[in-house]
């Protein structure tokens, strides 16, 4: 067991604590107070931190991202939760589905659309599964076909088409690439049933609905996504029809979403609690009380 | 002679006021836009109600005009409300705590006559405790059991001139500030006194800045009070007992009962959704994580509620400390203490039973967090109250002067 950081690692480690400290730090409370949860976004400290490769940072190399190792991702994000837990959740928003490009997409998938991702530091990505009446429900017994979500896709030639809705996706008013999924065969319990798409925001018949309002992670941007009659090429069906099965099976991940999710929250809640210590330690050594004694 | 069972009227009371508080204050503070933490005016038109229903002086005696309530109908009154509304439960306990200390035990006969009939006639005539301020260092230290070689006097202070009273500083944190017809006033006087003074809202140089909901740190309308010297009659002067000082950690554990009333408007909330929110082929409270879950927060606020009536009780009966019948501890701490962890726990899990939508600024989950957060703050905080109850087992009494800040 060797738990010394890489010199690599630790070079990221101190980008992101800088970038921290002189860049979310300064804007992160006043992006809290904004009242309009659709408001709080901004875009200029995307536009930053990407140029640093916060955005890309989850990107194989050969692919032209930095490749880094998931300790090095785990870093990144306790040291932006740091200064704003849901701004470092923003970017890894973003290596959570490169992961799942990694994983899932063919060779051409990647082609049309990790390229324009690395290219575009507004580029943002997301993941559409929860529906209303559908969140746990994709998890647990029984299989019924009725349980689970109700987003549905038919088939039309070369196209599908999508009618349904999502609600709390993350990055769904700022993304410009979504994966989601849609039930192919109503028939079929939700995991021989279902297939992953890869929808961008430009799709004819999609459109963002609310953004929730939510007590924390202002920042971040949890919205509701309508399918009306969207439009989808079947060139942008990820692994086989009906076999998105809620996750990666090539990456043998049975989490629901990805190995990365856990670690994700977990890294980015040691962030949040290492600065709250942090300033609880300082104001034990300076603030006085009880001193009549000096 | 152990017997658990409320008397018929105090049944009565609690029906009566979980019926107010369905039928008025809930509709009122459910509204959407209230529930955002940073913008919720006192509910007045509640208040108002509840004052004619007498809640406003229900401790008050009923030969001051009130309904002499005692300390545990008043506990459970003040649950009941905070059920619906904290800042109301708040004020309302106060003024009615108040009005029961001043009138009935610290007034003299010529202040009775002065200030009861204008209190009694009108309903929006609430009193304020005006103690706290935010540089005293009245908190206990390392040699928490020791005596303190300072008293830490109040800054605001009192001056004799003339035939009256010159008040002048500030305090903060006081609850009812906002709408409080009367003040009265800790302050200090000649060298190391405290004394209690009666300072009325409309005296000249008296200002009330009220504290943002977001940021303050008690229930009840709270504000920082200013005074600059305020002249007042020295027939408005007090004496020296602070109104709420009860033997130390032994007083009304009328905060628990307020901290118990969030706690199970979240409970109710999360029992109720559990019910109707359908995962899985079934009602979520029928699948085994959202049904342990619902069990945790029903004991942990039956216990609460448990600890917080027996202080209750035992406020009213001191005789039964005396007899051996009670344990010589401080009851009302002990609760205090234990009762806000535990509902801030049954509060979060109550959120947690709603997904996604127990942290959504329109759903009053995110509100019940908040409140039962405040309580968990309130006085020095737990930290603090662990010492004090440390005290008592050291059997350690702190001296007079002392005990009136332990109090707080």
């Amino acid at each position: 067991m060797d738990f010394t950081l890489s010199n690599e690692q630790r070079s990221w480690q101190m980008t992101a604590r800088k970038f921290a400290e002189e860049e979310i730090r300064p804007i992160s409370l006043e992006r809290d107070e904004i009242a309009d949860p659709r408001e709080t976004f901004d875009w200029e400290i995307i536009k930053k931190g990407s140029k640093l490769g916060f955005r890309t940072l989850a990107v194989p190399k050969e692919w032209g991202g930095h490749g880094t190792d998931f300790v090095t991702q785990a870093l990144v994000m306790a040291e932006l939760a740091k200064a704003d837990s849901a701004i470092s959740k923003t970017f890894s928003q973003c290596w959570k589905w490169s992961h799942l490009i990694a994983a899932a997409c063919s060779e051409e998938q990647k082609r049309r659309f990790l390229k324009p991702f690395l290219e575009d530091d507004t580029f943002l990505l997301g993941k559409g599964i929860s529906e209303p009446s559908a969140g746990s429900d994709n998890r647990l017994p029984p299989d019924d076909p009725k349980a689970g979500l109700k987003l549905r896709a038919e088939r039309h030639g070369d196209e599908w088409i999508l009618n349904g809705e999502k609600c709390f996706i993350a990055n769904a008013s700022v993304g410009k690439l979504f994966f989601i999924d849609a039930r192919t065969d109503p028939n079929a319990p939700l995991r021989q049933g279902t297939t992953m798409f890869l929808v961008p925001r430009d799709t004819p018949g999609f459109r963002i609905g609310k953004v929730f309002n939510k007590d924390g992670w202002r920042f971040y941007q949890n919205g509701e996504m309508i399918f009306e009659n969207a439009r989808v090429p079947h060139a942008n069906v990820v692994g086989p029809v009906n076999g998105s099965d809620m996750k990666t099976q090539q990456a043998g991940d049975r989490t629901g979403g990805d190995l990365f999710g856990d670690l994700e929250l977990a890294a980015n809640a040691l962030g949040v609690c290492d600065d709250a210590c942090g300033m609880a330690l300082t104001l034990a050594r300076t603030k006085k009380q009880s001193c009549a004694r000096s | 002679m152990y017997n658990l069972h409320l008397s018929p009227e105090q049944l009565q009371i609690r029906d009566t006021v979980r019926d107010f508080v369905v039928e008025v204050i809930k509709p009122l503070a459910l509204k959407p836009e209230r529930l955002e933490a940073r913008a919720r005016p006192l509910l007045v038109q509640a208040l108002d109600k509840a004052a004619e229903m007498g809640l406003r002086t229900l401790a008050l005696s009923e030969d001051c005009g009130g309904a002499g309530a005692d300390n545990l109908t008043c506990c459970i009154v003040t649950e009941e409300l905070a059920a619906g509304d904290p800042d109301v439960a708040a004020v309302l306990a106060q003024t009615s705590t108040l009005a029961q200390a001043l009138f009935d035990r610290l007034m003299t006969a010529e202040q009775r006559a002065r200030f009861l009939p204008p209190f009694l006639t009108d309903h929006r005539y609430h009193l304020a405790l005006a103690e706290h301020e935010a540089d005293r260092d009245a908190a206990l230290g390392i040699n928490y059991h020791r005596p303190q070689t300072s008293h830490a006097p109040f800054k605001t202070a009192a001056v004799r001139a003339g035939d009256g009273w010159v008040v002048s500083g500030s305090k903060d944190g006081v609850v009812g500030a906002s709408l409080a017809t009367l003040f009265v006033v800790r302050a200090s006087v000649g060298e190391g006194g405290i004394a209690t003074l009666l300072v009325p809202r409309d005296t000249p140089g008296l200002s009330v800045t009220e504290t943002g909901t977001a940021t303050r740190s008690r229930h009840g309308a709270c504000g920082a009070v200013a005074f600059d010297d305020c002249r007042v009659p020295a027939e408005n002067f007090l004496g020296v007992e602070s109104p709420l000082a009860a033997d130390a950690g032994r007083h009304i554990p009328q905060d628990q009962a307020l901290n118990l009333g969030i706690g199970r408007a979240a409970y109710e909330a999360a029992l109720d959704y559990a019910q109707v929110r359908t995962q899985g082929g079934r009602p979520i409270i029928e699948h085994q994580a959202i049904g342990a879950k619902l069990a945790e927060i029903a004991i942990r606020l039956e216990v609460a509620r448990a600890a917080i009536w027996q202080a209750a009780w035992a406020s009213d009966h001191p005789d039964a400390f005396a007899d051996r019948s009670l344990p010589d501890l401080p009851l009302t701490t002990i609760a205090a203490v234990f009762a806000s962890e535990a509902i801030y726990r049954a509060v979060k899990d109550a959120a947690e039973c709603f997904g996604a939508m127990g942290v959504m600024r329109d759903m009053p989950l995110q509100k019940y967090v908040h409140d039962a957060r405040i309580c968990l703050h309130a006085g020095a905080g737990n930290s603090e109250a662990k010492l004090r109850i440390a005290e008592a087992l050291a059997r350690y009494r702190r001296p007079a002067s002392a005990a009136v800040l332990a109090a707080e």
